[in-house]
């Protein structure tokens, strides 16, 4: 039978099962109008004339009831009404009582009841039509036939023709009967009386076999046939009609499900018989058991699935969620379901477009979330990295209502790169802070990476610049070729490490020991990955070395002076006393002196003339003036290896050395051409805090320093090109006043270099002097003013003196 | 009356110049090698100015000081030595000795000492 052209008219006010239901009827081919209230059933009705059936709800909330909504349509036009009820109790039923129905359905009874029920109402309507029609003609054809019969007594004729009408009547009758697509029987007393031919069909036996065959033919046993009767007679009895489903047998003994009902032929007199039918509703059956099925599957699928799983509606609101889903929040599902807080109004918020869009059809990769897992015994929340995705989830009509989100708890994958960042950002700060140049190059040598201080020590601004300058093998840092191989023969070797000093050249061009610390990274299995390593300069560490074993060796050589001073002294004195009476008696005209020359018979004046004759005056001279030379270098090197006693004043160092450069320019010497005025002079000054110093002494320092280079510059002509130059620097440095005085001079060889601080090292540079050289401006400094001293020099490139001195005096 | 002089040193060379030295220039001049003897001639007699070395063997011319003064109070000191690091004590300021009275050995020219035994003695030496 065909479904479309027929219009239902579904009084429903939930909006829900109205959805369900007109979803589940649309998709059936029935054409639908849906009326929310009683009243507004009645005017959709009036407008519609093409309605074929009633769906009613009996609970319409406000208004008119389903069952006075039917009494006033039914008032209007007769049509096939089928009740829906949530309730089964006797006061809903009686409602309906008294209004013709042709079906009363529970609300969740199944689809397939849904469908079955509006089909068969509208098949009995029509069928009931027909048989109304029928029974209005037979009646008609009745009355015809008394008033002919009538005539028939009075004329007797006619009758042939009647008769033929009335086989007539009867045929159209079965030829309708027989075509209904649905089982079909009159029974009296449960036996078949009419059968038409679907019945036949479908239950396989021939009419001969069913008429006046008891029903019992169909059953299986005994009671279910027993059963299915009471509850009929019982429903025919309560009701006035009986709908049931029940399992049937056909003839081979095959069985189907069937959906049986029944109604009086005349409702006065049920013994008359009734008019059941029979609908094989296997295939709706096997339809709804798959559908069941699949459901099943689909529930199994998502409880035992490991990943979260939930279902949210277009608001947000949790539908449903899986075990895993309740055990990622520590939460009971059926507390959730419903509500909107599952998610927090800012995630929620943030989800809202997502949802959005899968509801639009598209499947939805989600963010990365990060959430405060709800706790439902009040203790503390604990973090919870998600991340997921969205699919739309269709209903039957194809439109998405629902989404199904599935999550991938990402907790541990987040903690770990968390860790991961922090190992690695511990890793940039030692790299980026260290003071220490590191460097990593790839296994030929080319730059991968270095920190800032190896930027700074080499003097690059970017690591590109660097890469630029080092060349492919870095090579271009080694001042020395053989320095290089002697690098890559290690690193190439078995030994793949390289630790020891080499020359390096700055970006400027400038050179400085680096001191080098390398290795191959090998990967994990063994291959050579990349050369890490750490570069420093060590010059200044080794010049601070060679300043400690100077100042060793200074204190031993001040603590030898001054314990071999008084030994000197007193023969010293010895000598120089001796030789100073010696002279007295010789040469002064003392009255002792006449009076002994006379007592040995001469003149003084005749042993004055021999000692200058013979010189003698000058050999004691020469004697007692070399004795005052030898103490006053004992005394000089007592007196500095002392320390110092003389008063400190806060003075400015840039105004001494200029007073040291006063009491330079003095300074020449005819025979040697030496003449200080002739050095150019560079003053480079800074502002300087006053420092405090012993004025004279720190006088005494600049000026040994100045003619000690002097003089080196002038022992070199100087080149046609270059004039010989003193250049003088003042900084000021944290806490201490440094002062540099540079020549460009010839310069001095490293021994040289070591030893030039030192008492009574001659070098043909510290020139006549009292012997002591540069070793008085050291004690000055170091032993007097704990400051620093010392010297870098080459040979050819000239020498350059550092001097600091502290801006606070120590106690 | 020519001025009495007593010089107190271990070395027979570092007496004898002075000695000659200042009997030229008229004084009348004792010499001791050790602070005892010096201590014993005072005993009995006395002098103007004394010449004293500090390391002595024996007593040493610190505690000469102290016992000389004890038995001829006003006496003038020279502390005459080759040690630098000696420094004047409260004893030796009690005793009249300031800083200019001590003159390290050896000293360019014997009138150093002359002067400062006739109490003049030379500032910044």
């Amino acid at each position: 039978m065909d479904n479309r052209n027929k219009k239902i008219l579904l009084i429903e006010d939930e909006n829900i099962t109205a959805t369900k239901n007109l979803a589940l009827l649309k998709k059936h081919g029935y054409s639908v109008v849906r009326a929310t209230s009683g009243e507004k059933a009645v005017e959709i009705f009036n407008l519609n004339s093409d309605i074929d059936l009633i769906l009613a709800d009996i609970e319409l909330g406000e208004g008119i009831d389903g069952t006075e909504a039917v009494k006033r349509i039914l008032e209007k036009r007769t049509i096939p009404v089928v009740f829906i009820s949530g309730y089964s109790s006797h006061e809903v039923i009686e409602k309906t009582e008294g209004i013709t129905s042709y079906g009363f359905i529970f609300k969740n009874g199944g689809d397939a009841i849904l469908l079955t029920s509006v089909k068969i109402a509208i098949r009995l309507f029509e069928a009931e039509k027909n048989i109304c029609k029928q029974k209005e003609e037979l009646e008609d054809t009745n009355e015809e036939m008394q008033a002919t019969m009538e005539e028939m007594e009075a004329i007797n004729s006619n009758l042939t023709e009647i008769q033929s009408e009335l086989l007539k009547s009867e045929s159209e009758f079965r030829s309708l009967f027989d075509s209904l697509l649905v089982g079909v029987g009159i029974l009296i007393d449960r036996r078949f009386k009419k059968v038409n031919n679907y019945l036949c069909r479908m239950t396989g036996f021939e009419e001969k076999e069913l008429l006046n065959a008891s029903t019992e033919i169909l059953y299986n046993d005994i009671t279910e046939f027993e059963r299915v009767g009471k509850e009929l007679y019982d429903m025919l009895q309560r009701d006035g009609h009986g709908v049931m489903e029940s399992l049937m047998r056909r003839k081979g003994g095959g069985m189907f499900d069937a959906l049986l009902t029944i109604g009086p032929l005349y409702p006065d007199n049920l013994a008359a018989g009734v008019c059941a039918t029979v609908t094989d509703i296997s295939e709706l059956k096997n339809t709804e058991n798959a559908l069941r099925e699949s459901e099943m599957k689909f529930k199994a699928v998502m409880e035992q699935s490991t990943l979260p799983m939930l279902i949210v509606n277009s608001r947000g609101g949790l539908v449903d969620a899986n075990l895993a889903w309740e055990r990622l929040w520590e939460y009971d599902k059926i507390e959730a379901i419903g509500r909107y807080n599952v998610l927090s109004d800012a995630q929620l918020h943030l989800l809202k477009p997502l949802i959005d869009k899968a509801l639009e059809g598209s499947p939805v990769d989600l963010p990365e979330l990060r959430y405060k897992r709800p706790s439902l015994n009040g203790d503390t929340d604990t973090s919870l990295w998600v991340t997921g995705r969205a699919y739309p989830l269709k209903d039957c009509d194809g439109k998405v209502s629902n989404v199904v989100i599935i999550i991938e708890d990402i907790t541990e994958r987040k903690r770990a790169e968390e860790a991961m960042r922090l190992s690695e950002e511990k890793f940039r700060n030692i790299f980026n802070n260290m003071t220490v140049g590191y460097f990593r190059t790839g296994i030929d040598g080319t730059l991968i990476d270095v920190n800032p201080a190896c930027l700074k020590i080499f003097g690059f601004e970017t690591f590109e610049e660097a890469k630029e300058f080092s060349g492919n093998t870095t090579e271009n840092v080694y001042v020395s070729e053989k320095e290089w191989n002697t690098v890559r023969d290690k690193m190439i070797t078995a030994e793949a490490s390289f630790i020891g000093n080499v020359m390096l050249r700055r970006k400027d061009g400038t050179e400085f020991k680096g001191g080098l610390n390398m290795r191959v990274v090998p990967s994990a299995e063994g291959q050579p990955l990349y050369i890490e390593g750490l570069v420093e300069d060590v010059t200044e560490r080794e010049r601070t070395q060679e300043m400690l074993i100077q100042s060793e060796k200074m204190i031993t050589v001040a603590g030898l002076a001054a314990g071999m001073a008084h030994e000197i002294n007193n023969p010293l004195g010895i000598i120089m006393q001796n030789a100073e009476n010696a002279l007295h008696r010789m040469l002064d005209d003392l009255p002792g002196n006449f009076e002994a020359a006379e007592s040995v018979g001469t003149d003084f004046q005749k042993i004055k003339d021999y000692a200058s004759a013979r010189r003698i005056d000058r050999y004691l001279t020469a004697v007692r003036d070399a004795g005052s030379r030898a103490a006053k270098i004992v005394a000089n090197m007592l007196k500095f290896s002392r320390g110092t006693e003389s008063k400190f004043d806060y003075l400015n160092i840039n105004n001494v050395i200029d007073k040291a450069l006063d009491l330079a320019s003095n300074d020449y010497d005819l025979k040697s051409n030496y003449d200080f005025r002739k050095i150019k002079i560079v003053k480079n000054y800074s502002d300087l805090p006053d420092v405090p110093c012993a004025e004279t002494q720190i006088e005494q320092v600049f000026l040994t320093i100045f003619k000690n280079s002097a003089h080196a510059m002038m022992r070199n002509k100087p080149d046609e090109s270059r004039e010989h130059s003193i250049r003088i620097s003042t900084f000021k440095d944290d806490g201490f006043v440094k002062i540099e005085v540079s020549d460009n001079g010839p310069g001095m060889d490293g021994s040289t270099r070591k030893r030039i601080f030192e008492p009574f090292f001659t070098s043909s540079i510290s020139g006549g002097g009292a012997g002591l050289g540069l070793s008085v401006p050291y004690y000055i400094i170091v032993t007097g003013h704990d400051g620093t001293i010392s010297v870098e020099s080459a040979p050819g490139k000239g020498s350059k003196f550092t001097i600091t001195l502290p801006v606070q005096r120590r106690e | 009356m020519p001025k009495k002089l007593l010089i107190i040193d271990d070395e027979e060379y570092i007496r004898l110049p002075i000695q000659d030295y200042f009997e030229d220039c008229g004084w009348d001049v004792d010499s001791f090698s050790s602070a005892e003897e010096a201590l014993e001639y005072l005993g009995a007699g006395t002098a103007d100015c004394v010449i004293v070395d500090m390391r002595l063997s024996g007593m040493s011319g610190l505690s000469f000081i102290e016992r000389a003064n004890e038995i001829r109070p006003g006496l003038r000191y020279i502390i005459y030595t080759g040690s630098v690091e000696f420094s004047i004590t409260e004893n030796l300021r009690m005793a009249g000795v300031s800083e200019e009275y001590i003159i390290n050995k050896p000293v360019d020219n014997l009138n150093v000492l002359l002067c400062a035994a006739e109490g003049n003695p030379v500032k910044g030496k």
